[in-house]
């Protein structure tokens, strides 16, 4: 097989209350240009659209040549769509001082004198923390529901699995942390002299967060909504990286877009004459090629050509919108 | 542009036995360090190189799957590795289960503690200091002349570069807190005319942690032992974000030993007959080369040329070798 049977246009047209699609794969592929072509085509077809880096190291603003650190900016020729680099800062000073609230409340509830600020510390010096505020933040971007269309420009894949896959299992250790602290309340209560109900803040947030992470994983794991695209090279190991990832994905329920090429070389820019070194490299690109096709086969959704300059800026990226979305 | 040589870098600093080589993803870091450790270990070198990234391509690189199975032999001397994170957690987990069936005389775990220790398995937490865990077992263990840490891409590198230093101050605040337990312990076993107070077991797991962290986190930042290259590439985005991860990278002590570009077409391509794609390129880089020379002066060590064909197997892995340490 070597032909597209469903094109990135078809899967769209296919899927058309998609809202939710995920760029992933090997560093140095091309995610995030292809990422920015997907948003500029989603712009194209009247839905308010925003593409959003979740990579701690960013580079939207770098492919715009425009600040959209921590805000999102119209970036682009059509008016519906904005770039947006997620900024977690302000997420992690946040979550401190709601920890830090939370511990005070509990210090006093259990009456204790101590001071909460060395505890904060150091449940926040986590070095995981800010991945799990990017995930919070990305969730928080999804469920403020201000957009029609959201493209998220995901950091290594790995991560991103895992920061997928970890709602799954939330949900199952604040089922178990609910239990406990209901069996803590009403015992309390039947100890209590007055018998009066508490207010009890940290059930509260319990309640909220389980109901957070379900709605997480149900947008997350609704193939109609969300879709993860996996983008690659015609070489060896960033083949061997998604073909890994993939299996991964279907593991934890995430639907699995399907497969972009990028980078290949055009065979009629080739001449009979060329040069010994372009001529190796289309013979590599075939082998990996027929590799793609037999590996991914029905799940490739495009081919992308090589272009003849690096892709940076809105009339770049149209350009290559065209050649992904055929 | 004529470099200060990659060669004469490791002739002239014997004792540098660690080296890691960090950039943004789809740079050519791993296929480096095969290289260099292809390279040392036919100096008749012992060598080991090793993945701590969860994505590692050194299987797909060497053409053999080393992932999970310990230090492997790939060629007399050239030892490779790539941690398997899952399983290092989940021997974890089985040590927890131990414990807690030895200290209460239990013959099974209870559901309700088992289902937390599932849970935690899913914090983020847990694999990287899996990873991190398995790194410090294998510089600890010894055995080897030289350590090649084939990094994660940028943004993660940094997480775990800074992790030493939040473990360690992370680890001192509980130990802290634990000695003053300790104190109250001896004052309350006096009060109750006991010899003395039991031994805290758990303190002493906290110190020996420390303790392993205190001796990787000394190799990372040790200018005598370790060296630490960047890889670059003469395109705009990647010599922009390696400049901020270079500060960032300087801010964690880490000694930077220099930069090595990679993936230069090479010049007689100029004189033959190309592509459109390729001309650009071929201006392009003249350009960008130009920038980096300016940008990184004198802290060049090698021009790598773009190979004609991806580098995997020992092949092509020699013949990379010849070019970086020409």
């Amino acid at each position: 097989m070597d032909q597209i049977t469903t094109s990135m246009t078809k899967y769209m047209k296919d899927h058309p209350k998609l809202k939710y699609i995920f760029f992933g794969g090997k560093g140095g592929v091309g995610k995030t240009v292809m990422a920015g072509a997907a948003a500029i085509w989603a712009a194209k077809q009247g839905k308010k659209t925003l593409l959003a880096s979740t990579n701690p190291v960013h580079s939207l603003s770098n492919l715009f040549g425009q600040d959209v650190f921590g805000k999102a900016v119209n970036v682009c020729d059509e008016k519906l769509c904005y770039a947006f680099e997620i900024d977690t800062h302000d997420t992690i000073e946040r979550s401190k001082n709601e920890i830090r609230e939370k511990i005070n409340w509990f210090l006093r509830f259990a009456d204790l004198s101590t001071k909460a600020d060395e505890f904060v510390e150091s449940a926040t010096m986590n070095p995981a923390f800010e991945e799990s505020a990017m995930f919070e933040n990305m969730t928080d971007i999804m469920f403020k529901d201000e957009y029609d269309f959201y493209v998220f420009d995901t950091a290594p894949t790995a991560n991103a699995r895992r920061l997928l896959g970890m709602s799954k299992v939330y949900s199952l250790w604040v089922e178990k942390m609910l239990k406990s602290r209901d069996e803590a309340t009403s015992l309390r209560e039947a100890l209590s002299f007055s018998k009066k109900k508490e207010k009890d803040p940290l059930m509260d947030y319990l309640l909220s967060f389980r109901e957070r992470m379900a709605k997480a994983q149900s947008l997350l794991t609704d193939d109609n909504l969300t879709a993860f695209f996996f983008a690659t090279l015609p070489e060896a190991l960033p083949i061997a990286v998604i073909t890994r990832f993939i299996n991964w994905f279907y593991e934890f329920g995430i639907p699995v877009g399907g497969v972009l090429v990028n980078g290949i070389i055009q065979k009629d820019q080739v001449a009979e004459g060329a040069a010994e070194f372009v001529h190796n490299r289309v013979k590599m690109q075939d082998e990996h090629m027929a590799t793609i096709w037999n590996v991914f086969g029905d799940r490739v959704r495009s081919v992308v050509p090589l272009f003849e300059t690096e892709i940076k800026g809105t009339e770049m990226l149209n350009r290559l919108m065209g050649q992904m979305f055929v | 542009m004529v470099p200060i040589s990659l060669t004469k870098i490791f002739e002239q600093y014997p004792d540098r036995r660690y080296i890691m080589f960090g950039g943004k993803g789809g740079l050519g870091k791993t296929t480096f360090s095969a290289a260099t450790a292809y390279y040392l270990a036919k100096q008749g070198k012992r060598v080991l190189v090793f993945s701590v990234d969860p994505q590692a391509s050194l299987s797909d690189i060497f053409k053999k799957d080393i992932f999970g199975k310990g230090p492997t032999e790939i060629m007399p001397n050239l030892y490779a590795q790539e941690i398997d994170a899952d399983q290092r957690v989940k021997e974890y987990q089985q040590e927890i289960r131990q414990k807690i069936l030895d200290m209460y005389g239990m013959d099974k775990i209870p559901e309700e503690i088992e289902s937390y220790i599932q849970a935690a398995a899913a914090e983020p937490a847990m694999e990287e200091s899996a990873i991190f865990d398995e790194v410090v077992d294998i510089v600890v263990k010894g055995g080897f002349d030289y350590y090649i840490y084939d990094l994660v891409p940028l943004g993660h590198a940094l997480y775990y570069l800074s992790m030493a230093s939040v473990y360690d101050e992370w680890i001192g605040k509980i130990t802290g807190l634990r000695q003053q337990m300790r104190e109250y312990d001896q004052v309350a076993a006096v009060m109750r005319h006991e010899k003395n107070a039991e031994e805290d077991a758990i303190l002493n797991e906290l110190l020996y942690i420390k303790d392993r962290i205190n001796k990787s986190s000394g190799i990372l930042t040790d200018k005598e032992r370790t060296a630490f290259f960047f890889v670059v590439t003469a395109e705009e985005m990647v010599i922009n974000d390696t400049l901020k991860a270079a500060g960032l990278f300087a801010k964690f002590d880490v000694p930077l030993s220099g930069y090595i570009v990679n993936r230069v077409l090479p010049e007689e391509l100029k004189n033959q007959q190309i592509p459109e794609y390729l001309k650009n390129r071929l201006t392009m880089q003249d350009h960008y080369l130009k920038v980096i020379d300016d940008t990184f002066k004198n802290q060049i060590l090698a021009y790598v040329p773009e190979m004609e064909r991806d580098v995997t197997g020992l092949q092509m892995i020699e013949k990379l070798a010849e070019r970086m340490f020409d």
